[in-house]
């Protein structure tokens, strides 16, 4: 599980504190926080068979709207999740990891829509709200997952 | 007359927000606008009235891919100020962290942004389809800058470790080695790079261009030396703003700057190789000469060879810190303000990079100036547009579309950087 996104951006920490929430129960193996450097991500998912990431993004819906995008077959679609001018975003890490063949086979992507980006501002409340949705969900996914797979969740 | 006019609103694949602009009329070129519409950022504002001590964490800022440039600048504008000399092991430290952002941004530009160009991709994402295996080992590659900057000083981005005087902490020696096994394998590669840079098709394009960048009397320049060009210049960093000039062009929030005698000139890695062919070590002077790119180079596209030349040597250069590694017996030298001035300039991956401040007695700043490298690219890269669009004009528009934004990338661009500084006045009446 991969958290992605700026912890002092407003609602752009969705992503890492979602991580955060489950680094104590499940360890650095299973979780991980990523500013979204696509060297960096791609090393994070390097050699696991499947990986979940959580980050905020915005296509024009309420704040707080959780949505799910499966991009182990189909590319994520890139206009939703904001992109830094430095790098290539969530959407384009995917896809170079994709042509260099080393997505793992299942991607499963939370977008938490997010209200604002400002710097160093609280997490808008509806988007805290999503965020423990998510955590829940991720940490029952987790504890469903044998023990031996764990490590490789 | 028949009217053609390239436009492209977004340039993708450089740092920052830009257009460009070219008109022609026949067979003339009459207009070619390099637009830079990111917002301004007002840094050098800002920084009025802060203390000596926080200029290099807040002009770190102003970058993500060239922290370390505005780093280093600052702490030698500062030290220059205040009459302190940072030698010795803490030196090499300096030079051991810009290597490792050499490498991380060159590795950027040479796989991700520019290479594309060369092999008809539309990015890397596209290209990393068919090259996969050469983007992983850049993006391997590209790890080992990183690691080296976070080892160094704290993170690989805006690192917080670097202070006026030296270093809050010096690594210790298990630290540096840990980053040895993974440079070993990068030497390889980046001479790898080299070889398989040259090996590209480059446009027949050449121009007679002033080059400017430091020169030191031992070494490749890095953090120190004097501003040297081809056509004379030969002056202390104190002397910048006696020979240059920053001017402001209606259509761009960055300023653009020009040598007062002779106008525009041209930094970054072409300047620096051909100023300082000689400083390199000689393995590496000898594979210069084998791949056939000479010691001057007067065609920018071939830019994507010098950044990998120059990769290799941040690798080797690296290295050679690493294992003659002994921790200092202090992280910094103590520093003790006073009313002054001081002027900085380093090699940032894109160029030289001048910062000057005026400070008070308390060692508070009172005036800040920063004249990053894209801004002083900005006329060449407009010229560099003119020239090429005058004579590849027979190629259809979509083609000679590519080859201008190819040839805006040869520069590495930073625009972020570049517009960090236009000057904003209130006129209340």
């Amino acid at each position: 599980m991969i958290g992605v996104g700026n912890r002092y951006r407003g609602d752009d920490a969705a992503g890492p504190v979602v991580a955060e929430s489950l680094l104590e129960e499940f360890g650095a193996e299973s979780v991980a926080t990523c500013d979204g450097d696509p060297g960096a991500l791609i090393d994070l998912w390097s050699g696991r068979r499947e990986v979940v990431l959580i980050d905020a993004m915005i296509s024009g819906g309420s704040a707080g709207t959780i949505q799910r995008f499966d991009v182990s077959e189909n590319p994520l679609p890139a206009e939703d999740f904001p992109v830094s001018t430095h790098a290539f975003g969530l959407a384009g890490s995917i896809e170079l990891a994709r042509g260099m063949s080393t997505l793992p086979a299942s991607v499963v992507i939370y977008g938490i829509e997010a209200e604002q980006f400002e710097r160093g501002a609280a997490m808008s409340p509806r988007v805290r709200a999503s965020v423990w949705e998510v955590s829940r969900k991720l940490a029952r996914r987790l504890r469903a997952a044998p023990p031996r797979e764990r490590s490789h969740v | 007359m028949k009217r053609r006019t390239i436009k492209v609103d977004e340039l993708t694949r450089v740092e920052g927000e830009g257009a460009m602009h070219i008109e022609m009329r026949g067979d003339e070129v009459t207009d070619v606008k390099l637009t830079i519409y990111e917002p301004p950022r007002f840094f050098e504002g800002f920084m009025q009235g802060r203390d000596y001590s926080e200029a290099p964490d807040i002009t770190a800022r102003i970058c993500g891919i060239c922290p370390v440039a505005y780093q280093m600048s600052s702490v030698y504008a500062m030290e220059d100020a205040f009459g302190v000399e940072v030698d010795g092991v803490l030196r090499e430290l300096r030079r051991l962290l810009y290597c490792g952002e050499w490498i991380e941004s060159h590795v950027l530009h040479v796989y991700l942004l520019h290479l594309p160009d060369f092999l008809g991709f539309e990015s890397a994402i596209h290209m990393a389809k068919d090259h996969g295996e050469t983007v992983a080992k850049a993006l391997r590659l590209k790890k080992a800058g990183n690691a080296i900057v976070s080892t160094l000083a704290g993170r690989e981005i805006h690192p917080i470790n670097v202070k006026v005087g030296g270093f809050y902490r010096a690594p210790t020696k298990q630290e540096l080695g840990g980053l040895l096994e993974e440079l070993e394998w990068s030497l390889g590669m980046a001479e790898e790079m080299v070889r398989f840079t040259a090996g590209l098709s480059f446009p027949d394009f050449e121009k007679d261009y002033e080059f400017v960048a430091l020169r030191h009397p031992e070494e490749y320049p890095c953090c120190e030396g004097k501003l040297v060009s081809n056509r004379g210049l030969d002056i202390p960093i104190s002397e910048f703003r006696e020979h240059f000039v920053e001017i402001h062009e209606p259509h761009s929030t960055a300023l653009h700057c020009k040598l007062k005698e002779r106008g525009m000139y041209f930094v970054g890695p072409l300047a620096r190789y051909n100023l300082n062919f000689d400083k390199l070590p000689e393995n590496i002077q000898e594979l210069a000469l084998e791949i056939g790119l000479g010691k001057t180079c007067r065609n920018p596209f071939k830019g994507i060879i010098i950044r990998s030349v120059e990769t290799l040597y941040a690798v080797q250069e690296a290295l050679r810190i690493i294992k003659s590694y002994e921790p200092p017996a202090v992280a910094s030298v103590p520093v003790e303000p006073r009313e002054s001035v001081g002027h900085g300039c380093t090699e940032a991956p894109r160029g030289i990079l001048y910062h000057r401040y005026e400070l008070a007695e308390d060692g508070s700043i009172r005036h800040a100036q920063i004249v990053p490298p894209t801004a002083q690219n900005l006329p060449t890269i407009e010229d560099d547009l003119r020239q090429y669009v005058t004579q590849f004009m027979a190629l259809p528009d979509s083609e000679l579309k590519w080859q201008c934004e190819q040839a805006v990338r040869n520069y590495d661009p930073c625009i972020s950087c570049s517009t960090h500084f236009l000057k904003l006045t209130i006129d209340r009446k």
